[in-house]
Parts: C-alpha cells; structure tokens; sequence
C-alpha cells in the first residue's frame, strides 16, 4: 500500500522536542546487514517460492528492526539499512526504463552480483525509494537519510549497449536521478545521500563525475551527501571540493586516515562522513582507536563539520558486529563530548 | 588468422546451469567440504570450461583460469618472499585482488601453473595457451615492504617467474602469454620493464605473447616492438585507434577486438575494413584474434557467444 501523506522532521528538533546535537552527529553510511530470514526469504522469492506480499511483510519487519536498533544506540541521522535492496546499481537499474539486468558476474573471491545493462534510452518511471523511505522515517523521530546511487556510479558499473559515449551515459542517468531526488524533496526528504562510490576511479574523468552529479542537485535544496570509497582519493582532492554536496563521507579507517595529510595541505571545506570504524573486517575496533581518529580529525575540522559513521555499508558485516562497531561509534563519541562540553 | 581468448573465463553459468564453482567455494567456507574435494570440482568446472571454449572453435584456448581468485594470487602465494593483505581494486575495473606484500626477498619455490597446465592440456583438443602474470603487473600491483628500489623488487619477480616459463616450456607449452597491463600507466617505468622481460624470457624458445590490456599501448610502441617476444597483444577495445599506429613490426599481433568489459556485441561487419587494411602489412600468420581481457568481466553466456561470433569473423579471411 502506498503511504501518500508527506512526512518530514524539523531540521534542528525531532519530532519529541528533542534537539539535534551540533556536534559529532552519528550517522551511517546506508546499509545493515539483512537478517538470515530476510536473506531466506529473497532466495525462496528468487526462486519463485514466495509471494511479493510476503516477502515485503518481512522486509518491513527487518527495517523496522534496523531503524530500533540505530534508535536504541543513539545515533542522530538514520538510514533504513537498504534492506529491500540487492546491489545498489542494479537495484536503481531495475526501476529505470532503459536497463536490463545481466547474468552474474564476479567482483572478488566467491561474490558475485547482477549488473545493470543499458539497452536503451534511460527514463525515469515513477518514485523509486520514497515510499520505503517515508516508511522508515514514520518509525523514528530522528532524521532519515534518503539514499541514492549517483549518475557517474551508476554509469561506471553498469554495461552500455546504448549511448556513443560515457559521458553522454552519466549525463542521461543525472536527468533520470534528478526525477527521483525532487521526488524525495516533495515528500519531505531533507538529509538525501547520492553515493558515487566509482568516482576516485577514473581521475581522468573527474569533471565528468562533478558535471553529472550537478545535473542531479542543481537548484535542488536539501542537505546532500556522497560517499566516496575504494579509490585514490589522492588523485582527485582537492578537485573532489567542487563537488555540489555540504558532505563528502569517506572511509578514513581503511585508509589509515592518510587524507588527513591532504587536509593539512589543502583545507578541506566541507562537512565530513568521517568513517572511523571499518566496514569489511570483523574485528571491532578500540574505543580508544577511534577517538583518536575523531580527535585528529577535530585538529582540522570543526565538529560541527564532523558526521561520524563506519567506513562504508555494513553489509557484510553480522548484525552483532554492526551493533558492536555503530556501539563503539556511540560510546567514543558520546566521551569525547563530555571531555570537551561540546552541544 | 588465428583466434584466441586473453585468459580468464566466467567460473559460473546462469540459471539453469548449476553454479558449481561458487557453490563448492562457499561450501569449503562453511567448512562442509575439504579442499581436495573443492579441487575436485575445480578440475571438473575446468573440464567444462575446457569443452566450452573447443566448441566456440577458437584455435587457442586456456582453461579458464578457474582456479584463480585473480591474477596475482596464484603466483604471490606461490613464491617465497609474498605475503597476502587486503583487498584492493583491480586497475579501474568494479572488481577487487587481494593485495600481495613482498615482506622478503622474492624467489621461486616450485612450479606454480604447470599442473594446471598440464591437467588442460590433457583434457583439450586445442593447444592450451597458459598464463602468467608479468613481473611488473605483478610487483606494481603488490605493495613492496622489503626492497629499497622498485626496480630491484621488479627484477627478483623476474628471475623467480622466468623458473615457471622455463617449466611451462618444459611441459610443451606451445605459446605462453605474459599479462602486462600495469606498465600502460607508467610508461615512465619502460626501461626496468624491458630489462624485466628480458630477464624473465631469456633462453626461452616457446613464443611469447605479451598481453597488454586497459589502455594504449602505441605510447610505449617502440619499447615493446623492441622485446624478443613472438606477439603483442593489444586492447583495441579500450584503444581503438591503436589500430592505426601498429605498423613497422616483424613479429605478430594479438588484435583485442572482442570487447571483454562490455556485453554489447561486436559490429565484426564495421571492423571488417580496419582488419582487411592490417592484412596488407602483416600476413594472417602474423595476425590473431582476441578478447580485450579475461572475459571474467562478461556473464558466461555472453562471453561464450562473443567468441563465437569472433569466431566466425575469423573464418571470413
């Protein structure tokens, strides 16, 4: 059933009066781990032994789940924990007119993943995540983040069969993304992510990625996110500044928190995702680990400039380790609060 | 004209099809079957893959390469001196390696690919074409804790890789192709490449095709046509005007026509001319036809019918 009504939280209180804080919010990058009866449950739906309905029925019941859990732990910004999603480019390819989806293909070890193909013109049919994402922002009275994958990503990972170039691929898929974020806007989104990941793959094609992801934003007004990962940021700071986004959001525990030598060097003028925990290894990491990372960080940027969050998705992690690491998360910032009386 | 497949095959067909490669790796994850049960099916999915490529006709074939989680593992592991770190994207592909560590000096221990080799041969009509990284992929490609010079990392891959052609020789490879994408992107590095291959290649009398893939290999033109090595592959998917600047070498060439990153087939009919012109400088002898890559970058099926349909160009002349 479609949900019609708009549903918003006030940008500086949630809706039990509670402020924001203005410093070190917590959020996360988008998705959680799915719960084995979820996981179950989409096999048996793949292999055409469940219904729809059935499968959104326990859909819903893992996103509320996430949604209590980031609650429970205190975090400020939330995210529905992508549970209704596969691979985040394929999952947008499936909603748009111009794809199909190829066989599987293999990203690393034993993975693999169904990639988007682009047979024809690329069109925007109707609201893609807004209604999971008014969903889930009725069951918290934090924020939610709205999250997107972006034109340049969605490009970069999918075949193309249809345009000459790939610049006039990303440039088709910022139009299309477009539709969908001013959707979200009018439903009374105001915390939307569009993640390009890809971005820091190809520097040659920078400008490209920036002239896209305007195409996507511009004269919009929300506060935009990407999250940037697996690539080499050095090659694309302190270019990536141009960016049209208040947050970049970026995996400094994987990279050993190396950027920061670039932020002493070139100031880096945005909010910051300051990913401290991370996504791909089980190991939970030291509060006192990441305080320290916070606290470097806070020797360049403002904390009210600071958004600490993991790495990057959770979703290869279980979901006691995503409790655990979003915990420690929690606990390291609450402290560092505390010893420095910050709102 | 020759035809040929640049190394990797997908490990898994579609559905139907059972996926018995990622089924059997997940289960060796669960700790439900052994590695030697997994090695099992490994040979009988390259047995498959072996009879799949034999029926898309292609003159030359390898066997897939399914026991390779990627192009640097099998031979990182293999000899001493690697250790394995975490995982790292592979050139500007959406796929990951796992990132080898030269934590000591590198040396060779024992042959890496030849019973692999040898198991394919074994099982194809075709000549089997094996593969081994390049030692500058693969010292590019690793992060170095032990040497104080790149070059001199470069150079110890080498001398331990030239021990596995020399072995592959011995086994009766008839072509051994070397994996060279990474000196595309540092073509400043052309001198320690050179000095490499020919470090890796001396004395050995099997032709050698060097692969080149991901790029433009007409910038680094008179560094390669200088090797001693039988043919140059080319990635003219992702460098199609290199088409025309490939004159003025006596060895063969390896044209990469078949687009290995992308599921849209080939117009063979619009490359008809481009080939037809090469054909005036080099005899069909000197030319083969290719992937771009590995095709593990491409769904099975899609893969298996792009060689077909290369096949059949290939057949036209």
């Amino acid at each position: 059933m479609l949900i019609e009504e708009t549903v918003s939280y006030t940008s500086d209180k949630t809706d039990s009066g509670q402020s924001l804080r203005r410093c070190l919010r917590t959020t996360s990058v988008g998705s959680f781990p799915k719960p084995s009866y979820l996981k179950k449950a989409r096999s048996a739906f793949a292999r055409g032994e469940l219904s729809e309905e059935e499968l959104l029925e326990l859909t819903k019941k893992a996103t509320t789940e996430v949604i209590h859990l980031q609650d429970e732990l205190g975090i400020d910004i939330l995210v529905d924990g992508e549970m209704y999603r596969g691979d985040m480019a394929t999952y947008f390819a499936e909603n748009f007119a111009g794809f199909e989806i190829s066989g599987l293909v293999r990203s690393y070890g034993n993975r693999y993943y169904r990639k988007p193909i682009c047979i024809s013109e690329i069109k925007y049919k109707s609201p893609i995540t807004v209604d999971w994402w008014k969903r889930a922002q009725k069951l918290t009275t934090k924020p939610m983040k709205a999250i997107l994958t972006g034109p340049y990503t969605m490009m970069d990972w999918s075949f193309n069969e249809y345009y000459a170039t790939r610049s006039e691929f990303a440039k088709a898929m910022a139009l299309a993304l477009r539709e969908e974020v001013k959707a979200l806007i009018d439903a009374g989104a105001t915390e939307i992510q569009i993640d390009e990941p890809a971005i820091s793959v190809r520097p040659e094609e920078i400008e490209l990625a920036i002239e896209s992801f305007r195409r996507v934003v511009k004269d919009l007004s929300a506060h935009f996110y990407t999250h940037i990962c697996y690539g080499d940021f050095t090659k694309i700071y302190p270019k990536i500044l141009e960016l049209p986004v208040d947050q970049l959001d970026l995996e400094m525990a994987n990279s050993g928190m190396d950027m920061l030598e670039l932020f002493r060097k070139h100031k880096f003028t945005k909010e910051i995702g300051l990913g401290v925990v991370d996504s791909h290894s089980p190991v939970v990491e030291k509060k006192e680990d990441v305080k320290r990372r916070i606290r470097k960080t806070m020797e360049l940027i403002d904390p009210e400039r600071i958004y600490v969050d993991p790495d990057c998705g959770m979703k290869t992690r279980t979901w006691e380790e995503t409790r655990e690491k979003l915990w420690v998360i929690v606990e390291a910032v609450n402290e560092i609060r505390t010893e420095l009386k910050l709102d | 004209m020759k035809t040929t497949i640049a190394g990797s095959y997908p490990k898994i067909p579609n559905r139907p099809r059972p996926a018995k490669h990622r089924m059997a790796v997940a289960r060796l994850q669960q700790g439900k079957i052994t590695i030697d049960e997994l090695k099992k099916i490994e040979n009988d999915v390259t047995t498959e893959v072996i009879e799949e490529l034999v029926g898309t006709d292609l003159d030359i074939i390898t066997d897939g390469m399914i026991r390779w989680e990627d192009g640097q593992t099998p031979f990182a592991s293999a000899l001493e001196g690697f250790e394995r770190s975490g995982l790292i994207r592979y050139f500007d592909t959406n796929t990951y390696y796992r990132q080898p560590v030269a934590t000591e000096k590198i040396r060779f221990k024992q042959p890496i690919t030849v019973d692999d080799f040898m198991f394919a041969k074994k099982h194809s009509k075709k000549p089997v074409k094996p593969v081994v990284t390049g030692p500058y992929t693969l010292a590019r490609l690793s992060e170095n804790q032990h040497y104080s010079k790149f070059s001199d990392f470069v150079l110890d891959v080498a001398r331990a890789l030239h021990e596995e052609v020399s072995a592959l020789e011995n086994a009766g490879a008839e072509i051994i192709q070397i994996d060279e994408p990474a000196i595309l992107r540092f073509p400043n590095d052309a001198g320690i490449f050179s000095e490499a291959i020919r470090l890796l290649i001396q004395g050995i009398k099997t032709p050698i095709l060097l692969q080149t893939f991901f790029g433009d290999a007409t910038p680094l033109w008179s560094t390669l046509t200088a090797l001693p090595v039988a043919w140059l592959g080319l990635d003219l998917a992702t460098a199609p005007a290199a088409l025309k600047t490939v004159n003025g070498w006596k060895g063969g060439l390896c044209l990469g026509l078949l687009d290995a990153r992308n599921t849209k087939f080939e117009d063979w009919k619009n490359l008809r001319p481009k080939v037809e012109k090469l054909l005036s400088n080099y005899d069909d002898e000197r030319l083969m036809l290719s992937s771009s890559a590995g095709l593990e970058f491409l769904p099975r099926e899609r893969a298996e019918e792009k060689l077909k349909r290369m096949v059949a160009f290939a057949r036209e002349f």
